[in-house]
């Protein structure tokens, strides 16, 4: 009986923001509104259950409890997650920005291993033999690498943007960087496509199969 | 592997001077040239059609936290509500993440001051909705259809709620300047959008019109690094091809492999 | 000719319509289609199929309600499979909703291989800290975890007796909307751990590139990708059934697609 009214609800919020793709209209934005409360409100909870109170407060307590003096790392864990909130004040706005500084400078830092780690092998996996022999399908493989190559000099020649390329000579190749650029939007287009409707038909199933009962499953 | 090798280290180190040498020059006044973006002319035109039907300008930030990509954005809105003022239009910006607010509250304030229109700065008009995307999505395309804004920018990180959006400005008849990092979004905004600024396009952007130093040296520095990567790759390329055909090692590949 | 123009102005509703007819009919007709498995889900399934059972898999499960669709049916033929091989996983989730999903999905594939919580599976919860999380977990996964889902010591918990660091841990699986080159950065880079993506349709184009490079040893795309390894695997699920009316409709957009860019050009030759 429960899940069976829990599936009426979720049919009732499901249809509710479908009644946008009609017209804008109170029903959607009463359940807008009760989605942006209740992911506010979950988020919140999860977040103090999950990671505050487990990571820091408990562990805080516990260093108390059994006299280890390294309690006050969690103290000036505290002190440092607390300035971010002095972002609410005009007047001691300087303090958040030490915690968005250290923020920053951390990020920024764990950033250079993280690109270099990705990027470096995809740079050395680019280094593709344009000419290809004594394999099957070497004319495939060749033009293959070729294209590849090409590609990456001319869409990377796209994002030059401290000179211009003045002679029409010139300018093909960055025109090409464009042409092939739009050509993988077309992909992230269709891939996009797949994904919106796997969301849309998700939901739909749901209505039909398990809230209306029609059909298998 | 822990650390990078000497090879690596090298190139870090010459990339980094590339930024650092460009900043350093900026600074000293040297004007460092960046070509001017077909879209920029089209962010003058959107608000001019605003400044026409009267009607206030919405500027998304995206998803992105206090991220250079956001700062990018922030530079561009600063631009775009200074020049918004002078001709007596709201900005509505729309944010997804809290830590933002601040920063875009003060941007603001000063960009209504600096315009000479301190009055027009209404701390309602930046409203943080929610840090889920469907959600904020909901809210925003919400607040179109209420506001009616007369152009729209989108600038920054964006997911699956770019269409939702984007569509929305286009069937309420807003222009809309779209720039984003967000690769798998930019199809939907070149569809629904009068103009989309593409990857890094929007630092250049950024950049451009806020003539910031540190802004033009990175970007000019980061020039050099393309053109560094662009040679590795023709002479990794090379290398490679030599080593297939004469089976000699390919001393690139050697070098960089860590 | 004025005909073939007016095929660019279809009202937006006539589509609604027609988008939801090819979607609802699967569902109501039983359509079979043949499935053709992709390189890179084969990868995924044959770099589970040579795992040790000595060693665990960190499955990262961090989407939510909004992604669904695309996700659940990929964590669930995943987790069938780790499971069908006895090969003992914990979840974790870099979201707040993530892990929650994930301990639905697995309970119900757990009741269906007699598997049990704390023996064969577990769930660490909702993990926060991206890269600094990430690497702190590749030292030392005690200390980083500390409890389970449930409030549980990590101590206590049998499966996770002897695990100490990245070491002890043969795959990494993310699923996500668009997963995290984190885990490839500060995991595989440093330690050579495999891992494995289930991404979203919309972000595979920016994944194949490290399927070409090594650096992902396998990659689902999407509902297909999962359709894929419930094939490979030998069962219809939640994949199959969603994949038929996707492709139906696909079909239908590229008709469309067709059909506007004829008006297009017939307006274009009128003007």
């Amino acid at each position: 009986m429960n899940l069976e009214l829990f599936i009426w609800v979720e049919a009732i919020c499901t249809l509710a923001i479908f009644s946008f793709l009609f017209r804008e209209n109170p029903v959607y934005r009463l359940f807008e509104h009760i989605f942006l409360g209740l992911t506010i409100g979950f988020v919140l909870m999860k977040t103090w259950l999950e990671v505050l109170k487990p990571k820091w407060w408990d562990r805080l307590i516990y260093c108390i409890e059994v006299g280890d003096p390294h309690f006050w790392i969690w103290i000036i864990a505290f002190i440092l997650g607390m300035m971010w909130y002095f972002q609410l004040s005009r007047r001691w706005y300087w303090i958040s920005r030490i915690a968005i500084g250290i923020s920053l400078g951390v990020g920024a830092g764990m950033e250079f291993k993280n690109q270099f780690m990705l990027i470096m092998p995809q740079i050395t996996a680019s280094f593709k033999p344009i000419l290809v022999r004594n394999t099957q399908g070497m004319l495939q493989f060749s033009f293959n690498n070729f294209f590849m190559v090409f590609t990456i000099v001319a869409v990377l020649s796209y994002f030059f943007f401290s000179f211009e390329f003045k002679y029409k000579g010139m300018q093909l190749l960055p025109r090409a960087g464009r042409l092939l650029l739009m050509i993988s939007f077309g992909a992230f287009f269709g891939n996009t496509v797949m994904t919106r409707f796997a969301v849309f038909i998700d939901r739909i199933q749901f209505l039909i199969q398990q809230w209306l009962h029609i059909g298998g499953g | 592997m822990e650390h990078a090798n000497w090879a690596i280290r090298f190139l870090i180190f010459l990339l980094c001077a590339s930024i650092l040498i460009r900043i350093w020059q900026a600074r000293k006044g040297k004007k460092l040239f960046i070509r001017r973006l077909p879209g920029l002319d089209a962010i003058d035109e959107a608000i001019g059609r605003a400044t026409e039907l009267g009607k206030p300008i919405l500027f998304s930030l995206g998803l992105g936290g206090l991220n250079p990509t956001t700062f990018a954005s922030m530079s561009v809105l600063r631009y775009v509500t200074t020049t918004a003022a002078k001709y007596g239009l709201r900005v509505i910006v729309p944010i997804f993440r809290p830590e933002v607010y601040p920063v875009v509250e003060d941007l603001m304030r000063e960009a209504y001051t600096v315009a000479g229109r301190p009055d027009l700065f209404s701390p309602d008009d930046i409203r943080f909705f929610s840090d889920q995307q469907s959600t904020w999505a909901s809210a925003v395309a919400g607040t179109m259809e209420r506001e009616r804004p007369a152009a729209n920018f989108f600038f920054g990180e964006y997911g699956f709620e770019s269409l939702i959006i984007a569509e929305t400005g286009r069937h309420i008849g807003a222009i809309q300047i779209a720039a984003t990092v967000s690769y798998y979004q930019i199809p939907f905004f070149i569809l629904a959008c009068d103009y989309t600024l593409m990857g890094e396009e929007l630092y250049a952007a950024s950049a451009y019109l806020s003539d910031n130093p540190v802004l033009r040296g990175s970007l000019v520095g980061q020039d050099l690094g393309k053109i560094l990567i662009t040679l590795l790759i023709v002479l990794g390329s090379i290398g490679a091809t030599f080593a297939t055909l004469k089976g000699i090692p390919n001393w690139i590949l050697e070098l960089l492999k860590y | 000719m004025r005909l073939l123009a007016k095929l660019q102005e279809i009202p937006y509703r006539v589509v609604y319509l027609l988008v939801l007819t090819v979607i609802i009919l699967p569902f109501v007709i039983e359509l079979k289609l043949p499935v053709f498995v992709s390189n890179e889900t084969l990868m995924a399934y044959n770099t589970i199929e040579q795992l040790p059972d000595t060693q665990i898999v960190i499955f990262v499960s961090s989407w939510d309600a909004g992604i669904k669709g695309e996700l659940w049916p990929q964590t669930e033929a995943l987790m069938r499979h780790l499971m069908q091989r006895g090969i003992k996983f914990a979840i974790m989730s870099q979201i707040a909703q993530g892990a929650s999903f994930a301990e639905e999905i697995a309970e119900r594939v757990a009741k269906l291989y007699n598997k049990k919580y704390g023996v064969d599976w577990c769930n660490w919860g909702f993990l926060t800290g991206d890269a600094a999380m990430i690497q702190a977990l590749a030292k030392n996964i005690p200390k980083t975890v500390q409890k389970d889902f449930r409030g549980t010591p990590l101590t206590d918990i049998p499966m996770m007796q002897g695990i100490e660091d990245i070491s002890d841990v043969s795959l990494i699986i993310d699923i996500d909307y668009g997963p995290r080159p984190e885990w490839i950065s500060f995991v595989h880079g440093p330690y050579g751990t495999p891992i494995i993506f289930g991404c979203a349709s919309i972000v595979s184009s920016t994944l194949f590139p490290y399927i070409d490079s090594g650096q992902l040893a396998g990659l689902l795309v999407g509902v297909r990708g999962a359709t894929e390894y419930e094939s490979l695997l030998g069962y219809r699920g939640m994949g199959h059934k969603l994949i038929i009316p996707q492709s139906l409709a696909h079909l239908l957009i590229v008709i469309l697609v067709l059909l506007g860019n004829i008006g297009y050009l017939a307006a274009r030759k009128l003007q």
